[in-house]
């Protein structure tokens, strides 16, 4: 009997765990598409879809260490100068921890900045919190690949 | 973002346990999954950056910081800031400053770095 007991606990707790990995993975899955969405938005300078993506107290660090605030980031975005043609995220890896989630990756960006064409590769961490049932991006990070 | 205090001594045991090389302080200060990017983009996870961490030719001389800023999103927080370290790695002796950027989890009653990445500064940038 009480081995029966036994399976039927055990049972029921792979039960609740199965369900909170599948319920973790569909966060994770709808973090991904937000980070689609980011990538689109930087794409079309559209600011007012990335608003919606970034907390109001988001904050991102460049790759020269740098660090600017939403408000700060959306100017650059909307700046004239900046004109990227590509943005494409790569290898993302997101880990979902309860209501927060942190996502790293590999950005790829190709543009034009004052005249002049780059193309980066950059390794970036995204912290988002779930509140009121929406994911937000509160910080961002990003360092340039030098390593071979 | 605004300052608060808990993943700040975090981050104060984390300088300490690098100046000390002392893997056990890291290993309780880091979660399992934690993830790290270096200065020039290679990604470690927790066992690499312990090793590396322990490596005999790793010889931190001085690591302080200049400036930390923490957001807590109730058992998240983001802990952004700049950390200066002095260095010798093969003879060669080099003092740079770094910005960091964490991601903490709260477990229970005590922090956990999940995520953490390092950009060097400019010598001449001054924010």
């Amino acid at each position: 009997m009480k081995r029966l007991l036994t399976a039927a606990v055990l049972f029921a707790i792979a039960g609740v765990s199965a369900f909170a990995q599948g319920a973790a993975n569909d966060e994770g899955g709808r973090i991904l598409g937000l980070e689609k969405a980011w990538n689109h938005a930087v794409e079309a300078k559209d600011t007012r879809a990335l608003d919606q993506l970034l907390a109001p107290t988001f904050a991102a660090v460049e790759i020269d260490g740098s660090v600017s605030s939403k408000s700060e980031f959306l100017a650059s975005i909307k700046a004239p100068e900046y004109q990227p043609s590509q943005a494409v995220s790569e290898d993302m890896n997101v880990q979902v921890y309860g209501n927060s989630a942190v996502v790293v990756g590999i950005f790829r960006i190709k543009g034009t900045e004052k005249g002049k064409t780059y193309v980066h590769r950059e390794r970036f961490i995204d912290t988002w919190i779930k509140r009121d049932g929406g994911w937000q991006c509160v910080a961002s990070s990003a360092t340039l690949i030098t390593a071979k | 973002m605004r300052s608060r205090r808990p993943p700040h001594s975090a981050r104060t045991a984390w300088n300490h346990a690098i100046e000390a090389k002392d893997s056990k302080a890291l290993d309780r200060l880091l979660a399992s999954t934690f993830i790290a990017f270096d200065i020039d983009g290679s990604l470690s996870r927790k066992g690499e950056f312990l090793a590396s961490i322990k490596d005999p030719s790793y010889q931190p001389a001085e690591a302080a910081y200049e400036d930390i800023r923490a957001e807590i999103y109730s058992d998240t927080a983001v802990t952004v800031g700049v950390f200066r370290i002095g260095e010798t790695q093969k003879g060669k002796r080099s003092t740079q400053r770094h910005r960091f950027f964490d991601t903490w989890i709260r477990y229970g009653r005590s922090w956990q770095c999940v995520a953490s990445q390092v950009i060097m500064i400019p010598a001449k940038q001054v924010r």
